[in-house]
């Protein structure tokens, strides 16, 4: 029986040691931009001080500020995958030692965070008879050890396996069944895998840069975190993260991820569109599309003309103008490609089964004008656009929706949840494995 | 022109690429990150550039010329400071109404105008005035416009010390005061004549001034053998004192006096001595009284 969750193992145990040592990095690697967070832990003692500053933060929850950010242009990224390795770890380097240089300190681990890899969402569930009287943690992993994790493709790596409903006996919808009595106990999974090269790749990237991965995780999936409300969580809500180079979407219930994937178009295709409809260059079709980009035309913009460079792209030379109406003709289709795609996407999820069906659009892409009425005219729901939460420590510039991903990785840090490999492996209950145990309790509490 | 090659050989396309992509390279990154390392960062301070610098130094400083341009420059530093006309001092008060003892102080003091305030002990200056005869206490300070102002406390003299054919003032401490060429210079101080009466002289005004009626006909103190005082009255006379207590026998003698009216007698010497008796010594010319009598004094009398 091969040990899934081992490297995922390794990874919380590294995190769990940098918070300990005090600093940690979470890194974003998009296809846009690539961001860098030093989060400060306090000791265990001086979290008051960290109490009175801004807000409140319960005591149990590891409480963190943010010491450095460093955001710089990505290269070499594409999709959310890595292209070119080398180029990828100089965008890396770029964003950490800023990141460093503004905490004064050394970031040794980091959380990463991705949109791309092909993710597949699945759901698993595993029954198991209950061993004793009441449910332990052992046979929560008995239970989780019963799902038919060798199913999943040969070639993935798992990214998230979060146990997001119990059921024992007649009843369901437990989160935590510890404690209760019981005799038949069966567990739903949800997990999430990427593919295991791409992930790999990102991974190595990482290393390369003499950073240690502290934890991988998918992007929408922490925007989700960071943007949807407590209700939104809880009631069934849809995150769709705008990216640089993909569009990802999580589905949250009962506060726990159930469905997350993505498409492979984001606001870098719109800039290229723009690119090529005009025939200018990437920087002057950006600032088109943030200044005067927008998806829902009106009578006025006809009249509203823009000034572009002329045949040789020089501005001083020789300009022309279009008017925004004509810009908007070119941003539309492909905001309406990407809607048509993520329809589809939520209707493979089944959203609409769900009780509560509200849209929350977020990343950097959603700041274009319009989006969201678009959006609900086609996806026929409820929509908003939503902005990460407050973080400690974290500056004003930074606090916008193209920074959701990275900042809800951070806020993952003081919500954790237990993740499937939180729990003892199932196989340390059997066989030879016991003295591996024995062997590991000693290595640990010589 | 730079042709393409030398370009590239200049390094010039390179760096140009560099300015575009702001990334650091890995050595840097490394380096970098070491560098943030407080240990590293003291490890690397003080193992390498630490005995670089020392050695250096040593190096440089075993130049004589190095030496001496440093000396040299170091001193026009410490001049240029010293000065400065905020530190310097352009003038010396003596607040004091005795002008020998100012020309005592000044003297002392060795002082010369200008001069800075930086060079200046002023505990050592105040030391050495109170070291003068006559000076009780001294206060030395600098005002706000330059000027060192000297306060000082004289000693009062009290008595004329007669030690030999000299002349001594001093002050009821018995402390020196001054030295006087005669008796006649201060005629309104009392005349003590003797050595070693440098802790008595208090002792010596308290008989003075128990001896009320008479004292101003008193003409000296004598102190005998170092131990007690003889009291040498007009026309000649001694009155004896004891050792012990000698005012508790004045006072006898003043009230024996105002009964017996000796003292208004020609006795020659009235010795207080013995503490049972009183004995006088009659003048020659007095034919009628023996030569010495003996009045009994105290509780048995």
């Amino acid at each position: 029986m091969k040990n899934y969750f081992q490297g995922q193992k390794v990874f919380s145990k590294r995190r769990e040691l940098a918070i300990r040592k005090g600093i940690l990095g979470v890194l974003d690697i998009g296809s846009s931009k690539i961001t860098c967070f030093a989060l400060e832990f306090p000791k265990v003692n001086s979290i008051e001080n960290y109490t009175s500053d801004e807000g409140l933060i319960p005591k149990s929850a590891p409480a963190f500020r943010v010491v450095g950010v460093s955001s710089t242009k990505s290269r070499g990224v594409r999709f959310g995958e890595v292209f070119e390795m080398d180029e990828a770890e100089q965008a890396i380097r770029t964003a950490v030692s800023g990141a460093q240089k503004m905490a004064k300190t050394v970031i040794e681990d980091v959380l990463v965070c991705f949109s791309g890899g092909r993710t597949a969402s699945y759901s698993l569930r595993g029954n198991s008879k209950v061993i004793s009287h009441e449910i332990s943690a052992r046979d929560i992993s008995l239970a989780i050890g019963a799902c038919n994790f060798e199913g999943l493709p040969s070639d993935s790596f798992i990214l998230n396996a979060m146990p997001v409903n119990f059921s024992l006996d007649a009843k369901t919808k437990l989160a935590d069944p510890i404690g209760q009595v019981g005799e038949q106990l069966s567990v739903d999974v949800h997990v999430l895998t990427g593919n295991n090269a791409t992930v790999q790749n990102i991974i190595n990237c990482v290393t390369n840069c003499y950073l240690q991965v502290a934890g991988i995780n998918f992007s929408p999936y922490l925007s989700g975190l960071s943007t949807l409300t407590e209700d939104e969580l809880h009631l069934g809500a849809v995150c769709i993260d705008f990216g640089g180079g993909t569009t990802g979407l999580s589905i949250f219930f009962e506060k726990q991820l159930i469905y997350a994937d993505g498409i492979r178009i984001g606001g870098c295709h719109i800039t290229s569109d723009i690119m090529q409809a005009f025939q200018i260059t990437e920087e002057i079709a950006e600032r088109l599309k943030t200044l005067h980009g927008g998806v829902v035309q009106t009578s006025h913009d006809d009249r509203e003309l823009i000034e572009i460079p002329g045949k040789n792209n020089n501005w001083n030379d020789e300009r022309s103008a279009i008017s925004r109406s004509e810009l908007i003709g070119v941003i539309r289709p492909r905001v309406e490609e990407m809607l048509e795609k993520i329809k589809l996407k939520l209707v493979e999820a089944g959203l609409d089964h769900l009780p509560s069906q509200k849209i929350i659009l977020c990343g950097g892409s959603s700041q274009l004008t319009g989006l969201h009425e678009l959006a609900s005219a086609f996806l026929n729901r409820q929509v908003r656009v939503s902005r990460p939460m407050r973080v400690q420590g974290l500056p004003q510039a930074v606090n916008g929706p193209e920074f959701s991903a990275i900042i809800g990785q951070a806020l993952q840090l003081s919500s954790p949840q237990d993740e499937s490999w939180d729990f003892p492996s199932h196989l340390d209950f059997f066989g030879g494995r016991k003295f591996v145990g024995a062997f590991n309790w000693l290595r640990e509490n010589w | 022109m730079l042709s393409l090659s030398q370009y590239f050989r200049k390094g010039s396309v390179v760096s140009a690429i560099k300015l575009s992509n702001p990334a650091p390279s890995k050595f840097s990154f490394l380096l970098s990150r070491f560098w943030l390392r407080k240990r590293y960062k003291f490890a690397v301070i003080s193992m390498v550039f630490l005995p670089i610098f020392l050695f250096l130094f040593h190096f440089s400083f075993s130049q004589i010329k190095v030496h001496e341009t440093f000396l040299k420059s170091f001193e026009n530093l410490k001049a240029d400071v010293l000065g400065r006309p905020e530190f310097t001092i352009s003038g010396i008060l003596v607040r004091v109404d005795n002008e020998i003892l100012k020309q005592k102080i000044i003297k002392i003091i060795n002082i010369q105008v200008p001069v800075s305030s930086l060079t200046l002990n002023l505990e050592d200056t105040r030391r050495k005035i109170e070291k003068l005869a006559g000076i009780k206490n001294a206060a030395v300070s600098i005002d706000n416009y330059g000027k060192l102002i000297i306060t000082v406390s004289e000693r009062l003299p009290a008595i004329i010390n007669k030690v030999g054919s000299k002349y001594f003032l001093l002050d009821k401490d018995g402390l020196l005061v001054n030295e006087i060429m005669s008796r006649f210079e201060r005629p309104d101080l009392p005349l003590f004549i003797g050595q070693g009466m440098e802790g008595k002289v208090q002792e010596g005004l308290k008989i003075l001034i128990g001896f009320a009626p008479y004292t101003a006909r008193v003409n000296a103190l004598t102190w005998v053998g170092n131990r007690r005082w003889n009291i040498l009255f007009d026309k000649e006379r001694v009155i004896k004192l004891p050792s012990h207590d000698p005012l508790a026998s004045i006072e006898r003698l003043i009230n024996l006096d105002i009964e017996f009216r000796f003292l208004s007698s020609d006795v020659l010497q009235i010795d207080l001595r013995n503490e049972k008796f009183l004995i006088l010594q009659p003048s020659l010319g007095n034919q009628n009284s023996r030569n010495i009598q003996k009045y009994p004094v105290g509780e048995g009398a």
